[in-house]
């Protein structure tokens, strides 16, 4: 009994370390075993690989090399479904066509139609349930470009996820793909106060905020990186601190011309995904819209019609 | 009574001005046209068949932007189709035309790598994403869905003309839409690429909507 009270605590002492140890973000790949980072390395063999590469910022870069379809699956991290993440990396395609020399990768850097995109890198992070079971709800993107370019994806996981994991495929073609210095980290928000920040972005980046995709929908103004959301553009889905009274307010501009409705709102969203109301306002540059959201509710989506997006901030009322 | 005359002869210029309204239609709306004959003539450039093919031109910078500025060269794509080819005329004038950079001419006719600097492409949407690329020294390039094992059959011609350059080509159909269910168009981008060696290449289309926009054209079947 006492042999087993010791090996408890022992195991009780090691087992963050052990956690720890399957982190596979953060540290710019410090550690020499790709088994500490990919959950497949031993079906990747020597298709996946350390490389120090000119420009990466990590310690080490992994190395893509595999001339067909097969993912390269880091190891799942814990997420909480009513916290935002940033989930960012850098890339460099070594490939005889890329976007940087073919003009005609243009139509892949925003392209989602993923049978169309299989000689071409890309990356998808899936979310799954408590019974790891994977939702429907998945960020997808391309990597196209031949330079180092930063990839960076801003979200809240789907309602019931609880792990998150990242896969990375070359596609097929005879390149290498490099992934240097992945970075992870959750969104501090107060409990009161969630701020959407749509401003992190340069122009040399791709991937998505809130659901907005970079850089399709990126533009500079005066030197301030804003997002333009499609007219009648749906972010993905939001968590707000529970049901109660809100405040939005909106930095950013609104782009002034005299056609389309000009207005900001908030569609309210069920655990099902389904919309069970909205409330919008024209006149966010002058003055806060105030709403309650339902106790139906468990997460909200904007809705945007010509605006451009810097802050949005939602402050809960007493 | 005066009226009624107002009206009449209202109705007379109408009527007068049906056919150059319906010109001023068509060459807003182009179409794959049948011009079987071309399937012999195609590769003469100076074919008289080409002008009966549906005309594309004042090309704009492809901003993606409704009020796109105009091209700094001119571009002029004729269009046409028999039951098994699309046939394209492509003319780009440029009046600098000894300062375009471009790549020289390929090693053999069965080379497929992308033509670097001044050149034009041809995107088409049916069955995947498909780009012909082609420039004046006869290179050519061709890839469906990015991926340049792709074989289409498509042939070019190109020759350096007095003020610029122009391509013929072939482009057999089923190699880029599904001939068996007639489709009523195919999403389809022309581009101009010039490169004259500044570091700061044009690129523009007939609308100024980006490549990746594939506006459709209509075929007549």
């Amino acid at each position: 009994m006492k042999r087993v009270l010791i090996l408890l605590s022992f195991a009780a002492m090691f087992a963050p370390l052990a956690l720890f140890a399957v982190e596979p973000f953060n540290d710019g790949f410090a550690d020499k075993r790709m088994e500490a980072y990919l959950e497949n390395a031993g079906r990747l063999y020597e298709d996946a690989s350390f490389k120090e590469v000119s420009g990466m910022s990590g310690k080490q870069c992994i190395a893509l090399i595999y001339d067909n379809e097969l993912e390269a699956e880091f190891h799942p991290v814990p997420v909480k479904d009513d916290s935002a993440y940033v989930l960012s990396f850098r890339g460099q395609w070594e490939n005889s066509e890329t976007f940087d020399n073919n003009p005609t990768f243009e139509a892949a850097v925003d392209d989602t139609w993923r049978y169309g995109l299989g000689c071409i890198p890309t990356m998808n992070i899936v979310f799954m349930d408590a019974e790891d079971k994977p939702l429907k709800d998945e960020i997808f993107m391309t990597m196209p470009y031949g330079k180092w370019h930063e990839y960076r994806n801003v979200f809240f996981p789907p309602e019931g996820a609880v792990s998150m994991k990242l896969k990375i495929k070359s596609g097929r073609n005879l390149g290498v793909f490099y992934i240097d210095n992945i970075k992870f980290e959750p969104i501090k928000n107060t409990p009161d106060e969630t701020v959407l920040n749509f401003s992190g972005f340069k122009e040399d980046c791709a991937g998505s905020v809130f659901g907005f995709r970079v850089p399709a929908l990126l533009r500079v103004v005066d030197g301030k990186s804003m997002i333009c959301p499609p007219y009648s553009g749906v972010s993905s889905a939001i968590s707000l601190n529970g049901p109660g009274k809100y405040r939005l307010s909106f930095k950013g501009q609104l782009l002034k011309d005299n056609k389309g409705m000009t207005s900001l709102g908030v569609q309210f969203i069920d655990s099902t995904g389904k919309k069970i109301g909205e409330i919008a306002s024209k006149k966010l540059d002058s003055e806060p819209l105030e709403f309650t959201l339902p106790k139906e509710a468990s997460k909200i989506k904007l809705l945007v019609y010509k605006h451009l997006l810097e802050e949005i901030k939602f402050t809960k009322l007493k | 009574m005066i009226r009624i005359k107002e009206i009449l002869l209202a109705a007379a210029f109408f009527v007068l001005c049906l056919p150059l309204l319906s010109q001023e239609m068509q060459s807003q709306e182009p179409k794959f046209v049948k011009i079987p004959e071309l399937a012999a003539e195609w590769q003469d450039f100076d074919s008289k068949l080409w002008e009966k093919a549906a005309r594309l031109g004042d090309f704009k910078l492809a901003t993606g932007e409704k009020d796109a500025p105009p091209a700094q060269e001119p571009t002029e794509i004729r269009v046409a189709r028999d039951d098994k080819n699309f046939y394209v005329r492509f003319t780009a004038t440029d009046s600098q035309a000894a300062k375009a950079k471009s790549s020289p001419a390929p090693i053999d006719e069965f080379s497929n790598s992308f033509p670097r600097g001044d050149h034009a492409e041809i995107w088409i949407r049916n069955m995947g994403s498909i780009v012909f690329a082609f420039d004046k020294n006869g290179n050519r390039y061709e890839a469906q869905n990015y991926d340049q094992k792709f074989f289409s059959g498509f042939r070019v011609k190109s020759r350096k003309t007095a003020n610029g350059w122009e391509s013929v080509l072939l482009i057999p159909m089923r190699s880029c839409i599904n001939v068996g269910r007639s489709p009523k168009d195919v999403g389809i981008s022309f581009v101009r690429h010039i490169d004259h060696g500044d570091g700061k290449p044009e690129r523009s289309t007939p609308s100024g909507q980006k490549a990746s926009a594939m506006p459709a054209i209509k075929i007549e079947w």
